[in-house]
């Protein structure tokens, strides 16, 4: 049996099996009694919580902006394997670390010789922020990305709580991080990394994923530390 | 608004109604288009022209799970946009993993594979019956709505192993419900 054929057979279906079925996605607790004994069991647990700290995840989901992500599902697996293993790193060379850091809080572009364009900026809020493109290969304009390296003590433990906390079956520890990788609803990667009071956040479309491997292998360093930036 | 209340709507040719749908059924109806072809556009559009059959078809059809109909509906949408883009080699999506699993059925020579091809079209259903429920409800999520074992596993409340373990008991289930019909035949 060919694909087409195993396809026309599967059309068949009566619509009433098709639509039984259809019901266990939209109703979940029609599809058998232990189930919906679970999810009166979570509910139970849902609401003990939100009397005891009413609105808190609310109030971390909005605070934070994850609403609007989800985690990776079918392809988790696949993507993160472009993610390094600890074994695997490399020290970033540090005279890119005392280029890359040259910027002060004005904004200060530079380029290096591998065509990594990044300035340092402080905005409004304060926050200190290091923006990075680079590319990969001869033609940049198609492959980059923008890195923002955001140091912000009081707030980046909050949001690595809330992030590893929701997304905690896409996090994954490499050498001093703890990496998150998550993806929005436009396909668009983001990919977290926790540790001390530092966060750096990747960015890249779904099918620039290859970009990942190489970005964490030059990050996950010491080099880069807050108070290089302070 | 209850699904009584949107038929009504439906019934009394209100536009409304396919607001009404939208609210409460498009995300769902997006997940099972999405699953099919992988990618977004497609996906919307295609859960768009499901709405429109939906108008088209309410009444005189009056569905006794209106969430129910509209997936059937879109995934009957999906799966026709995803022969169109196969034929012009488009494509990647869950659907394409799950009919590949299915592909392992072990047909003996291609004159028994006419053969059953033909009587198996009108017996499939035959085979659903005498499966469990939960049986019958994992293998139409995966084959014919496209589901992935990590959806199924949060839907089923199962481990994606199990899952895994019902999907491919229920495989060779179908392979030795193959073998019995080519016997009769």
């Amino acid at each position: 049996m060919n694909k087409q054929q195993i396809s026309q057979l599967i059309d068949q279906v009566d619509s009433s099996y098709a639509e039984e079925a259809a019901m266990c996605f939209i109703s979940p607790k029609s599809c058998s009694k232990s189930s919906a004994l679970v999810l009166i069991l979570l509910s139970l647990v849902c609401i003990s919580v939100f009397v005891i700290l009413p609105g808190m995840r609310k109030t971390d989901t909005d605070k934070y902006g994850i609403s609007k992500l989800v985690p990776i599902e079918v392809y988790s697996e696949e993507i993160l394997s472009v993610v390094p293993k600890e074994s695997d790193m490399v020290p970033l060379n540090q005279e890119d670390v005392s280029r890359f850091l040259s910027g002060n809080d004005s904004l200060c572009p530079a380029q290096d010789q591998e065509h990594r364009y990044f300035w340092a900026e402080q905005d409004a809020s304060g926050v200190k922020n290091v923006f990075l493109n680079w590319s990969f290969g001869s033609d940049y304009s198609k492959h980059y990305f923008n890195s923002v390296f955001s140091f912000i003590p009081d707030t980046v433990h909050a949001y690595r709580d809330v992030y590893l906390r929701t997304f905690h079956e896409n996090v994954r520890t490499i050498g001093n991080y703890q990496v998150c990788l998550i993806q929005d609803q436009n396909e668009v990667l983001h990919l977290f990394m926790f540790s001390g009071d530092q966060m750096i956040s990747l960015t890249c479309r779904r099918q620039d994923k290859g970009l990942l491997g190489p970005a964490v292998r030059m990050l996950v360093d010491d080099g880069i530390k807050r108070d290089a930036l302070e | 608004m209850d699904d009584k209340c949107i038929l009504k709507l439906f019934f009394c040719r209100d536009e409304q109604a396919i607001s009404e749908a939208k609210i409460k059924y498009e995300s769902y109806c997006f997940k099972i288009a999405y699953n099919i072809l992988g990618n977004i556009e497609d996906s919307e559009e295609c859960v768009s022209d499901a709405f429109v059959l939906a108008w088209n078809s309410i009444p005189p059809n009056s569905p006794e799970k209106l969430g129910a109909y509209l997936s059937r509906l879109t995934r009957n949408a999906a799966i026709n946009r995803y022969r169109k883009n196969s034929a012009q080699k488009r494509g990647g999506s869950s659907i394409t993993e799950a009919l590949d699993e299915l592909k392992e059925l072990a047909i003996p020579d291609n004159a028994v594979e006419q053969v059953l091809y033909k009587e198996l079209m009108g017996s499939i259903n035959a085979f659903l019956e005498s499966l469990s429920v939960k049986e019958r409800n994992i293998f139409l999520c995966r084959y014919y709505y496209g589901f992935s074992i990590r959806g199924m596993s949060e839907t089923f409340k199962m481990h994606e192993s199990h899952i895994r373990t019902v999907l491919s008991r229920t495989r060779k289930k179908l392979q030795r419900f193959l073998a019995e019909e080519a016997l009769n035949e």
